[in-house]
């Protein structure tokens, strides 16, 4: 056993100072077992998704509820949901899909407002805040609330009504999940002292109602709130971030140990450099430990 | 051959520092899963490529180096692959 291990792991006779686990033939058996894994989670995913599959679990009652939540530890009124907020959620969800953009204006220069108006909701002040690729609606809260114009948005004391779309979909190449969330304040039937000064402000995630002259309305729609919420046995994406991250670091900790072991025992090597290895595993460790998670707009 | 770690001091920084550099960008643009994996492919051709040019400068090079290099570039991307797609 004990020779097995060091023919596996250390510098040794039996495997040419080499640990077998840094061989090539090693190497090209662990990309292969890694697109063969890829493969199968794939294909298994697709069939057997209450197995295999991703764990998601944005709903729009979460997403309130977390969001009045940060709103009334503030002292600020909670939001009331709106149909017709909703529904321009909805509207701008489908856009940026149909579209294929990831911003606040549409290419073609549309803004979220027109989606907006066209739900039939009068707004004396509007914003948007957006999200992506997040898999629970608490982590969409915590990452507007990080970002300090989504956080101006959610704790603004201008609006009182919003809506919500959560969109399963395919937005600049990646399959994602969008979070559209809409604040409001309608206009009230009163002195227009109160709504005479209507600026225009823009910047991230903010934008105050320039436009308050008289919209037509259209008649709101009904909407249906989509939520998205699957809870498999087996959630993928945890599964290949953990799997990868350790075998990496098993590779690192290989590679870290050769090169103490080689250099002490003085063995003439043509593969003798393994800091540039280490130091790209490294990289890639890194990498793999903060990619794949969402991001806010 | 072994040579002594402050001969390949630049070498080491350089790849660091590029490496880095790209590592950078992945973080500071969030969700954009396509750039992460191209970048991720740029980080192994450079570091592929800088392998073979620093072994040219010091008369070391040798089929099975570049081998090393390819794969282990491969086994990285691999990784990042593995992790960044959506499985749906």
């Amino acid at each position: 056993m004990k020779d097995i291990l060091l023919h596996l792991f250390l510098p040794h006779e039996s495997n040419n100072h080499r640990a077998k686990f840094l061989h090539h033939s090693t190497l090209v058996l662990l990309i292969a077992i890694l697109f063969i894994t890829h493969f199968f989670i794939n294909y298994s995913s697709r069939e057997y998704s209450q197995v295999l599959g991703v764990t998601s679990n944005i709903t729009v009652t979460e997403l309130l509820e977390l969001t009045n939540q940060e709103r009334e530890a503030q002292g600020l009124k909670p939001l009331k949901l709106s149909d017709q907020l909703s529904q321009a959620a909805h509207s701008k969800a489908s856009n940026m899909f149909t579209q294929n953009y990831w911003a606040h204006n549409s290419p073609d220069g549309t803004t979220p407002w027109v989606f907006v108006r066209s739900s039939g909701y009068d707004y004396l002040y509007a914003g948007e805040n957006l999200a992506r690729g997040f898999t629970t609606s608490s982590d969409v809260v915590e990452a507007w609330m990080a970002s300090p114009g989504h956080k101006e948005n959610l704790l603004s004391g201008n609006y009182e009504d919003i809506g919500f779309a959560v969109v399963d979909g395919n937005l600049t190449g990646d399959d994602t999940i969008l979070v559209v969330q809409i604040f409001g304040k309608a206009k009230q039937v009163s002195p227009p002292t109160e709504i005479a000064s209507g600026e225009s402000q823009s910047e991230k995630g903010i934008v105050f109602a320039s436009d308050l002259s008289g919209e037509p309305q259209t008649a709101p729609r009904q909407i249906n709130v989509a939520s998205i919420q699957s809870q498999p046995l087996i959630d993928v994406q945890i599964f290949s971030k953990t799997s990868s991250v350790l075998l990496l670091t098993i590779l690192v900790g290989l590679l870290l140990l050769d090169l103490i072991l080689i250099q002490r025992r003085r063995v003439v090597r043509i593969l003798s450099h393994n800091l540039d290895h280490i130091i790209f595993f490294s990289i890639v460790l890194l990498v793999i430990i903060i990619v794949g998670g969402g991001a806010v707009l | 051959m072994t040579y002594p770690t402050s001969k390949h001091v630049f070498y080491y920084v350089s790849l660091a520092l590029v490496l880095l550099g790209l590592f950078s960008v992945i973080f500071f643009t969030p969700g954009e899963h396509t750039l992460h994996m191209a970048l991720v492919v740029l980080m192994g051709f450079f570091y592929v490529l800088w392998a073979i040019i620093h072994h040219l400068m010091h008369h070391d090079m040798h089929a099975k180096i570049v081998i090393e290099y390819v794969l282990i570039a491969t086994v990285g991307i691999s990784f990042v692959y593995f992790v960044l797609t959506k499985f749906t």
